[in-house]
């Protein structure tokens, strides 16, 4: 049974910039443990030179011209409009520094 | 005109011949919908105001008549995790409570390029990840068979909607089943297409190698019908596929000198006896109209739970990482900075299932454990294709139950997230080799409907639908309707 240790668990959680309590921790970490156990049955599979599926379409390189479509675009004020914090013509957010 | 016409074709037919207008069909569907939904709750949302808006048009242009547009007047429900301009999308979360999308999914422009009146948003499970639609941040959708029990996820409340007679058609998502196993338990029809056949953009992502929107209606016809119009290559998917989109227009052959396989392991412990029965009988019945039935396994099939789940939620991780709950979210609580207000927002915007899955995919790719754990499901996930692809020189289509069982009640799998994942094992392989499946009525369990799954291959929709049809067309199980 793979161990997920309530420590990992936080860790990810904090790279995630997920905030969870003590009790939501342990409660995770729990679940995911009954369900990682479920799942090492992949591991017996034997995959030696078989290659992974990032591609699953067989498409390469789609392209297209990099020019703006009047039409599509989605004026400044219909984006503003749709947002509830703006000021002077930008969307109001909290400092980063 | 007292009961609403059933199908889009039926509705079509009487806005052509002058029966109802427009107006009056949105105005009776809105009825229906005030009248049902507040024990249902399959809708987030409705637009009456911009959906009369819409009738009122195409009444006034002669719409219904014209070729160019033949869904004129049809009222649609849309899924609250495809970008509208009209209301919001919210994915049924917390952090996008407030979010008013600037553009149309690509489905969407293509429905009101056709005439469709869009009448409203539906529910689903929380950024589509469940099977029940509990997972909502604004409340579960009932079945309509029996409200005690869930409608299936996470498309629950697009099904509901079609069951229940609220609306004529839907359009849903699919990422493992999110079509078809709602579609089994409410009783409609519910296509999954091939992986890249229907566009994406507008569609808030949750596996973005796995993800699919399809219709969900009371008829196959109608089902082809709204895939002829939003499917089609797109410039603004660069993962849709330039392959043509086939005539999905149903003529009714018989089914000789089809092949159709039944896997075994679709069989297996999992499956409910009297689901099981229910789906033999569907296939006794292909066959009595001239189908050949081959006995055939597909040994990935256990597998392909693992599978699944570990590359949509790792997807998912990645995908939910641009939710940031600075513009969109419902509530504001107060933050020090900005990394204590991701925290918090993102901690309190996403439901437990979300933050759940959020974990494990970010676990699954993590240093030292992504070669176990991500790279090895996508290995695997090669041999499930390569496993589909043999089968299918063999037989023309696969089929089975959709799902192990029928509805189950409310909260009897919401606190066991492996439970909840094992209701999709029938459904997650198709997704993950990226071929087209459709749930269809084939019956009923002590009440409560059952769906036969039929699967081609890539790009197989045309044959899929026709086979599927054809079967419909024996018991037209859908003109049994819930109280």
């Amino acid at each position: 049974m793979p161990i997920i240790s309530p420590k990992i668990i936080e860790q990810i959680a904090s790279l995630s910039r997920l905030k969870f309590t003590k009790q939501e921790i342990s409660q995770a970490a729990s679940k995911l443990a009954q369900i990682l156990s479920h799942f090492t049955l992949i591991q017996k599979i034997e995959t030696t030179n078989v290659p992974t599926s990032e591609d699953v379409t067989g498409l390469t390189n789609i392209w297209r011209t990099d020019i703006a479509q009047p039409q599509k675009l989605c004026s400044t004020d219909t984006l503003l409009q749709k947002s509830p914090a703006t000021h002077q013509r930008h969307f109001k957010v909290k400092a980063v520094f | 005109m007292d009961t609403l016409p059933a199908t889009i074709a039926s509705q079509h037919q009487a806005l052509q011949q002058g029966e109802i207008s427009a107006v009056e069909l949105v105005e009776k569907t809105l009825q229906q919908i005030n009248t049902k939904d507040s024990v249902l709750h399959a809708f987030l949302q409705t637009f009456p105001e911009t959906a009369l808006a819409q009738a009122r048009a195409l009444d006034q242009q002669g719409a219904v008549k014209d070729p160019h547009t033949p869904l004129a007047g049809i009222p649609i429900a849309i899924k609250d995790n495809i970008c509208t301009t009209a209301g919001h999308t919210t994915a049924a979360s917390k952090i996008l409570a407030q979010f008013s999308s600037p553009f149309d999914a690509t489905a969407i422009t293509r429905l009101r390029q056709a005439g469709a009146v869009i009448i409203g948003k539906t529910n689903l499970d929380e950024f589509a990840m469940g099977s029940s639609t509990e997972y909502s941040a604004f409340g579960v959708t009932k079945n309509p068979w029996d409200v005690r029990r869930v409608a299936g996820g996470s498309s629950g409340g697009s099904t509901t909607a079609v069951a229940a007679g609220l609306s004529v058609a839907a359009l849903g998502s699919d990422t493992g089943g999110s079509i078809r196993q709602p579609a089994s338990f409410c009783g409609v029809v519910g296509l999954k297409p091939t992986y890249g056949r229907v566009s994406r953009h507008g569609l808030i992502a949750y596996g973005s190698s796995l993800d699919q929107i399809g219709p969900i209606t009371r008829t196959v016809a109608d089902a082809a019908l709204l895939l002829q119009i939003i499917a089609g290559s797109d410039e603004y998917d660069a993962t849709s596929s330039p392959t043509s989109v086939g005539n999905y227009h149903l003529t009714s052959p018989d089914l000789k000198g089809v092949k159709i396989g039944v896997p075994q392991e679709f069989f297996a412990e999992g499956t409910s006896a009297s689901v099981a029965e229910v789906v033999h009988q569907a296939i006794k019945d292909l066959a009595g109209l001239g189908a050949s039935i081959v006995e055939i396994s597909l040994p990935l099939t256990s597998a392909a739970t693992a599978v699944y789940f570990l590359i949509a939620k790792a997807e998912a991780s990645t995908n939910l990482a641009r939710f940031d709950g600075l513009r969109y979210a419902g509530q504001k609580t107060p933050s020090e900075d900005l990394l204590h207000h991701y925290l918090i927002h993102r901690g309190q915007g996403f439901g437990p299932e979300v933050k759940r899955s959020i974990l494990m995919g970010s676990y699954a790719l993590s240093a030292g454990y992504a070669d176990a754990w991500y790279k090895q499901a996508s290995k695997v996930r090669t041999l499930i294709r390569q496993e589909y692809e043999a089968i299918f020189k063999q037989v023309d289509l696969i089929a089975g139950p959709t799902a192990p069982e029928t509805a189950f009640t409310i909260g009897s799998k919401s606190n066991d997230p492996l439970a909840m994942y094992l209701s999709d094992a029938l459904t997650v392989p198709m997704s993950v080799a990226g071929i087209p499946s459709v749930s269809v009525p084939c019956g009923f369990a002590k009440d409560l409907p059952v769906g036969l799954q039929l699967t081609a291959p890539a790009f197989g929709e045309t044959k899929l639908l026709q086979v599927a049809s054809v079967y419909e067309q024996i018991h037209n199980w859908w003109h049994k309707v819930p109280k």
